[in-house]
This record gives C-alpha cells, sequence and structure tokens, in this order.
C-alpha cells in the first residue's frame, strides 16, 4: 500500500465567509481547496497553510480541449451528475433505443482524457442536482467514487443546506461530511487502482477535433454503456506499443490513414486484427480483397490475417456504430460480462505485473442491484476479492460453470470493486 | 370460443358455431398419433447424451430421420441472454441448455446428417446468433466440430437468404392464414424444435410448438417490422403490437391475419398463432429439455417464479403428442380447456392444433415409450 495524498478536492462554498471553518479541513483527505472566483484573503491566507488554493480554475468543455495541448490538469468543466437519467414524469426514467434505462455517466470522458493525457491528472466537475432532497450523501459519495474508479478526481460541491449545516455544527451535516471524508479517505488509500491501464481488446483511434469529435466521442459513450471497454490514442501520439494485446481499432477520422497512422495499421490487419474504418479513410491500405460475408452497413474486406470493415455511410448512427464495432470484433474478445447488469456500468483495469484484474462496478440507479449480479470470464481464476468503501475486503469464491468462471456479486449500494487474479497476459 | 360468442350469437353465427365445432370434433377424431418417448436425466453429463441416443432409437432411430439431409434446429434462448432468474444461469432455468444442443448435433452429425442449421429468433435483435450465444455466456464453437456443416442464423431478419420463405397454414389456420420465414426452415429436410419444459403466462406451457414462435421474423412481425415490406433495419424490440395484440397488421407482403372481430386478448391470440404455426410449419421432432428448468412461468421476469429439478427428457416425432405428454408429465391435464390448469387464463394451443389436424393431445391414442408419464410427473405447481 503506497503513502496517502490528501490530494481530495473541495469547491469552498461561498457562503462561507468565516476562516474558522477551515477547521473541517483539518485531518481531512481534502487537500485542494477550489474557489471559483479569486480567493477571498482572509481564506486564502490561513488556508494555505492547511492545502493547495486552486483559484478561478479554467474549466472547458471536452469538446473544446485541444487534445495535443491538453493541459495539466486536464480541467473537464462539463460532466454530468451520475445517474439514472430521468425523465419529466416522476417516478419515470429515461430509455434508450435497446429499452436499456438511460445512464449519466463520466467514465468515459475521464478514460478518455487520461488516456490522451497520460501524463496529467484530470479533474471533472459538474453541478450538483439543485434539488436540496437529493442531497443524500450516498449520491454526492457515488459522484465521489465514479471519479476516482476511471482515475479522475472530482471537487466535492457542498450542498447549500449542508454548507450551512456545517457551519452550524449541525449533527446531520456533520455526519454527511464524515461520509464523504471517509470515501475520500478510501480511494487515497489506494493510489495504484487509479493508475491501472484500461484492459481492453480495442483501441480507438481519434484527433477528438472539428468534423470527428461527436462520433468519435459518442462512440466511447455508447460502447462503455455496453460494457465494452477500449483504450484511446491520438493518430499523433502513438508512441509506446500503441496496439498491445488490441484485436480491433477504430479509426473514427475522416483524413484518409497515411504516414505513421497507416505503418502502424497496415502490419497489425496483416497479422489478424480488425480495423473498422471510414470507407473514405481506407484509400491508402494495400492488399484488400472483399469477403467475410454480408453486412448492411459495412463493406468486408479480408487483408493477410485480417480484416477491414469499411463503413458504408458513415458514423451518423453513433448508438449503431457501438454495436456494430462490438459484433464485428465479437464478444468473444468481452475480457468480462455482466449478468442482471440492470443500471451496472463496468470498467476493467490490469496491474503492471497484468496478474490482477480490477472490475469498477458502478451501480448508477444507487439501489442495489435489481437481481442477482454475477460476473463472468473466460480466464481462469485463482482468486477473487470484493472490495468497497466501508466495508472490509472480503474474498469471493469462483466457480465454474459451461461459460467460464464466475462470481456472485453481492449487492451494493453504489459502487464495489472486484479483483480478480489470474493469468491476464491476453487481456489487453 | 363458442361460450365466449354466446352472448353476441344470432342464428347464423350459432350455426356456424356449431359447425365449427363439429368439424373440431372430426379434426380431433382425425388427428395423428405418434409415439413420444420419456426418459428419466439428471445432469447434463455423459448420461445426457447415451439418453437422448437412447430415446432417437425408441422414435425409430436418428439416421432414419437426417441421413445424408439438412436438419434446421430451432432452439429455445427466450428473453435478455444476460438475464438471470438470480444467479441460475439461463440454461438452467429459461434456456435450452447447451449440452443438449451439442449432444442434439452430434447424434445428427453421427446419424449421417449433411449440415445442421442451429436457428433462434434472438430476443429484440438481428445480430448474429453465435454473438447471442456468447452474450449468454456460452461458446458456439464447441459445436462447429460435431457434424460435417453446423451453421448459425438469427431468423429475425432474411438472413442469408435471399426472400422470405412462405408457409401456408392447412384449413386456413385460427388466425394466420400462412406465415413469411427465414429461408432456413424451408432450406432443410428436417425441422427440430429443441425446448424446454417450463410454464408461459401468456399460453399456459411453453412447449415445443410453442417454442417456434419465435420463428416469425422480427422484420415483418415484431414491432418495428415494415409495412409494406420486410424492414431488415426493423429487427428491435418484440411483438407485442402484431401478433400478441393485433394493434397492427404484419408487413403487407405476408398473409395477412383474419382480424375482423377477432379479440385483441393475446391469451386468445397467441394460443391459436402458436396452433397455425404448428400446421404451418411441419416439425419433424421435438425434443423438451426438463431436467434443470424453471417453475412459474417462462422466464426470470415472471413474478414468482422458481428453478426446478424434474430431472426428464421427452421427445417425439409429433409436436402435438409430445407436448401433450410433457403437459402430463407437468402435472397437469394436456386435455384440459381454458378455465383449468395450467390454461386457467387462456385458451389450449393443444386443442387448437388439434383442431387444425395437427397431432392428438389424447393420451389414450399416444405410445409412450421408455418412462411411463405416472412415473415421469413432476408437477409445476406443487
Amino acid at each position: 500500500m503506497q503513502p496517502t495524498r490528501r490530494n481530495s478536492l473541495l469547491e469552498w462554498p461561498a457562503s462561507w465567509k468565516d476562516p474558522s471553518l477551515l477547521r473541517w479541513l483539518e485531518n481531512s483527505p481534502f487537500g485542494v481547496l477550489l474557489f471559483p472566483e479569486d480567493p477571498p484573503p482572509q481564506i486564502a491566507g490561513p488556508a494555505s497553510a492547511l492545502c493547495r488554493i486552486v483559484g478561478r480554475p479554467a474549466w472547458r468543455k471536452h469538446a473544446e480541449i485541444d487534445w495535443r495541448q491538453p493541459g495539466n490538469p486536464v480541467l473537464i468543466g462539463d460532466g454530468v451528475w451520475p445517474a439514472m437519467g430521468a425523465s419529466g414524469a416522476q417516478d419515470a426514467t429515461e430509455a434508450g433505443p435497446t429499452g436499456l434505462p438511460w445512464l449519466e455517466a463520466n467514465g468515459w470522458l475521464i478514460r478518455m482524457a487520461r488516456d490522451l493525457a497520460s501524463s496529467a491528472e484530470v479533474w471533472i466537475r459538474s453541478d450538483p442536482p439543485e434539488d436540496p432532497d437529493r442531497a443524500d450523501a450516498s449520491l454526492y459519495a457515488f459522484a465521489q467514487s465514479e471519479a476516482r474508479a476511471h482515475g479522475a478526481l472530482r471537487p466535492l460541491v457542498l450542498p447549500p443546506r449542508i454548507a450551512a449545516g456545517l457551519a452550524a455544527g449541525n449533527a446531520h451535516a456533520v455526519s454527511w461530511w464524515q461520509k464523504l471524508c471517509a470515501v475520500e479517505s478510501w480511494w487515497q488509500q489506494r493510489p495504484e487502482w487509479q493508475t491501472w491501464p484500461t484492459a481492453a481488446r480495442l483501441v480507438v483511434i481519434s484527433d477528438f477535433a472539428g468534423p470527428n469529435q461527436y462520433a468519435a466521442a459518442e462512440f466511447l459513450n455508447l460502447a462503455a454503456r455496453r460494457n465494452l471497454s477500449w483504450r484511446v490514442r491520438h493518430p499523433h501520439g502513438l508512441g509506446g506499443e500503441p496496439l498491445r494485446g488490441a484485436a480491433a481499432v477504430v479509426y473514427v477520422d475522416q483524413a484518409p490513414l497515411q504516414g505513421a497512422l497507416l505503418e502502424l495499421l497496415e502490419p497489425f490487419v496483416r497479422q489478424g486484427g480488425l480495423l473498422v474504418c471510414l470507407d473514405s479513410a481506407r484509400g491508402a491500405l494495400r492488399g484488400l480483397e472483399p469477403g467475410g460475408g454480408a453486412h448492411l452497413r459495412f463493406h468486408l474486406f479480408r487483408c493477410g490475417k485480417g480484416r477491414v470493415a469499411a463503413s458504408r455511410g458513415g458514423w451518423e448512427d453513433p448508438y449503431l456504430m457501438a454495436q456494430d464495432v462490438h459484433l464485428l470484433l465479437s464478444r468473444r474478445h468481452d475480457l468480462v460480462r455482466l449478468f442482471n447488469p440492470g443500471s451496472i456500468l463496468c470498467w476493467p483495469v490490469l496491474s503492471p505485473d497484468r496478474s490482477r484484474m480490477l472490475v469498477h462496478l458502478l451501480n448508477y440507479s444507487r439501489t442495489g442491484a435489481a437481481h442477482d449480479v454475477v460476473v463472468q470470464t473466460w480466464a481462469p481464476l485463482k482468486s477473487a476479492a470484493m472490495e468497497q468503501p466501508g466495508r472490509e475486503r472480503r474474498p469471493a469464491a469462483p466457480r465454474r460453470e459451461a461459460g467460464g468462471w464466475e462470481l456472485d456479486v453481492e449487492p451494493f449500494d453504489g459502487y464495489c470493486a472486484l479483483e480478480l487474479e489470474g493469468n491476464w497476459d491476453a487481456a489487453g | 370460443m363458442l361460450q365466449d360468442n354466446r352472448t353476441h350469437a344470432t342464428r347464423r353465427n350459432f350455426l356456424a358455431a356449431l359447425a365449427a365445432s363439429a368439424a373440431a370434433s372430426r379434426a380431433r377424431a382425425e388427428a395423428p398419433a405418434s409415439r413420444v418417448a420419456v426418459a428419466r436425466c439428471d445432469t447434463y453429463g455423459r448420461e445426457l447424451h447415451e439418453t437422448l441416443a437412447r430415446m432417437l432409437d425408441q422414435l425409430g432411430g436418428a439416421a432414419r430421420l437426417v441421413r445424408g439431409k439438412t436438419v434446421t434446429m430451432k432452439i429455445n434462448l427466450t428473453g435478455s441472454p444476460t438475464m438471470r432468474m438470480g444467479k441460475v444461469p439461463a440454461e438452467k432455468a429459461q434456456y435450452t441448455h447447451p449440452a443438449v444442443i451439442g449432444s442434439l448435433v452430434r447424434l445428427f452429425g453421427d446419424a449421417g446428417a449433411r449440415r445442421v442449421q442451429i436457428v433462434e429468433g434472438c430476443f429484440s435483435s438481428d445480430e448474429p446468433l453465435e454473438e447471442f450465444l456468447l452474450a449468454a455466456g456460452w461458446d458456439p464453437a464447441l459445436w462447429l466440430t460435431l457434424a460435417p456443416q453446423v451453421l448459425f442464423e438469427n431468423t429475425n431478419t432474411l438472413g442469408r437468404g435471399r426472400r422470405y420463405a412462405r408457409f401456408m397454414t392447412p384449413r386456413g389456420g385460427h388466425l394466420f392464414p400462412g406465415f413469411d420465414l427465414n429461408h432456413a426452415y424451408a432450406n432443410c429436410d428436417v425441422v427440430v424444435s429443441v425446448a424446454k419444459l417450463k410454464e408461459h403466462a401468456t399460453c399456459g406451457v411453453t412447449l415445443g410448438m410453442k417454442n417456434m414462435f419465435g420463428a416469425t421474423p422480427l422484420t415483418i412481425y415484431g414491432d418495428y417490422a415494415g409495412k409494406d415490406e420486410p424492414d431488415e433495419n426493423g429487427a428491435r424490440s418484440g411483438r407485442a403490437a402484431i401478433m400478441h395484440h393485433g394493434r397492427r397488421p404484419p408487413s403487407k407482403s405476408a398473409p395477412q391475419p383474419r382480424e375482423e372481430g377477432s379479440p385483441k386478448d393475446d391469451k386468445w391470440r397467441m394460443p391459436r398463432i402458436v396452433a397455425d404455426l404448428a400446421a404451418a410449419v411441419p416439425v419433424h421432432l421435438t425434443v423438451i429439455d426438463g431436467i434443470d428448468t424453471m417453475a412459474g412461468g417462462e422466464g426470470p421476469w415472471i413474478r414468482g417464479c422458481r428453478p426446478v429439478h424434474p430431472g426428464l427428457l421427452i421427445a417425439g416425432l409429433n409436436p402435438v403428442c409430445t407436448d401433450a405428454v410433457a403437459t402430463a408429465c407437468m402435472g397437469f391435464d394436456p386435455m384440459a380447456a381454458r378455465g383449468t390448469p395450467p390454461f386457467e387464463t387462456c385458451d389450449s394451443f393443444l386443442e387448437l392444433a388439434e383442431q387444425l389436424g395437427v397431432g392428438t393431445r389424447d393420451l389414450r391414442r399416444i405410445e409412450v415409450a421408455g418412462l411411463p408419464v405416472e412415473k415421469a410427473v413432476f408437477r409445476f405447481r406443487a
């Protein structure tokens, strides 16, 4: 276990004028204080002895970030409040085209930023719900955990009632604060989790700019909704081993393949990989032969041992794009599979020595799973354990079933992690 | 049906009903009878293959049925592949178990089948059947070597075919005079329904005949079916609007149901559609997996359902006879009419199929090989 670092972010409430309220930061995990405006001198002075101060953070919309120069930290100001999508009607939810509940989630956006700005911290912010009835500590704890699970930091924005309550020493507000502190401390004790890279067989390449931005970003969002994990690379950032473990690459952009990108992808396909791209972007690829069956939305080609799927009509529907890519790649490459997933999203990451896969499970309904959730993997498991804030780490017993190795997940409120020990060399 | 209509009876339709009733009685007497094999099988292990082989022998042998032929196997994958009844894998509750499917493919391969096509109309989806099976946590690649040629097809769409195949219902059917189905049901010599021993919320029981309801393509009979022609992009959602509730017709290109005056109640409609399909699409072999299954309904979305272990396999060459014996093995009377378990709230598709002359449901006329029904009974309503 690495030493803890007090790196949690707190947005100083505008209603707090009294510097004595800095006492709430003492012995807390919150070591970075954010001021939307210039910090008032009577607060900034004494605060600087306790924590780092950031005034006027330059939050930006993610679509406006130049990913060649994203800054450090990357400040994403248009995150969403994580929840199941609510419709206008009370007691109702929005559904996507499959009938699945729509989830307001930030994981895809954080993972995209993490991959594109790999040496930077990622901070993400969204306004909390205005409804004071939705100020429950568990909602805020879930929002904090969502960001942490994907390797980002989210500034805690105190609901007005809690800020006022803490100023007055109100017992409910103190309890609320302590719960959030406990969650942040729990994450600070697991810093390595937040640096482990995504386990994925799919790599998405795009500059996420101009005409490519919408399709690329929505694809990431909707693929994550299918629990299809991916890693992202910028066409101008192909150093290292960008395709290690990949079985498929989606090249989203309109620019034809050329230069270093072509030199990377052509041998990848010839050696057995799948490339999905726009028909207009594949022009420079050599040795394509029609084959591999018929598809409503793609021209299919064989190339060496691999395949190329060239979109006939472009990326008009990101939902179909995510579905098509998943099926062209094949679910055979799913690293983990959930049964009875409901409104749970999962994201697998790998330890550097590839001996442990950590599966983050985020339940956006926050009311426990409707049915018992089961996780399945193809890879044999040596052992497994379940962790979640506020509870002891406990072993889970993997069992062999017809389709692979399975684990029962105990009901959990918002977040839990499964640590799966095995051989994950082939896990991307 | 006669009873329902009496309150609105005119002399003309009363006489028509009498004539229909007489015709039904004649059809019942003429409905063919065929042997059904019943066996105890406690697990999906080695004994499964041996038991299925013995049962096929009791029915005249697999070779007589499939040698040199193309076999289409309609399996039962009801509902979403990721949905389970609690922690019970789908194959031990609502889905045909992959071991049963694999064992049959091997038996057909060993018996000289030229090709085995495994087919299903996958839940709300046009995705390849192999991908649907993977989503259920199964590995379909394991079946590829069990027969000379093993193919998969999701029959919700045109799939590999160039056009839909038309199947007309003898005697005009109760509701549908015919159906347009995926080519896999026509480009074959033998159709096998590989079903699960379950109750059904709308049809009372779901056995070999109800399994075939999933053969109707979503592009024609689904909620997003094309208006005039099949919509190959429309294979999503279910079949509630057209089939269950008659709120809209199937694509005009397909035979149209006789909707005039027909109730929109799915417990009236669905048994008739099942019976019409049984008459229109010849099923040469029905195999029902009742080893591990569920009671209380057809899928985990049914409130109060529970896993059960009847430890039974049932197989037969006539779908009505096979389903009748299976119904009896579940502790019900296959002669039961509406209002009596398991048809408390729906019409009996066994009776309706019998009226179309598909087969008899009268146990006195059905020879049972292997385990006698009285020793096989597992009461689903215990």
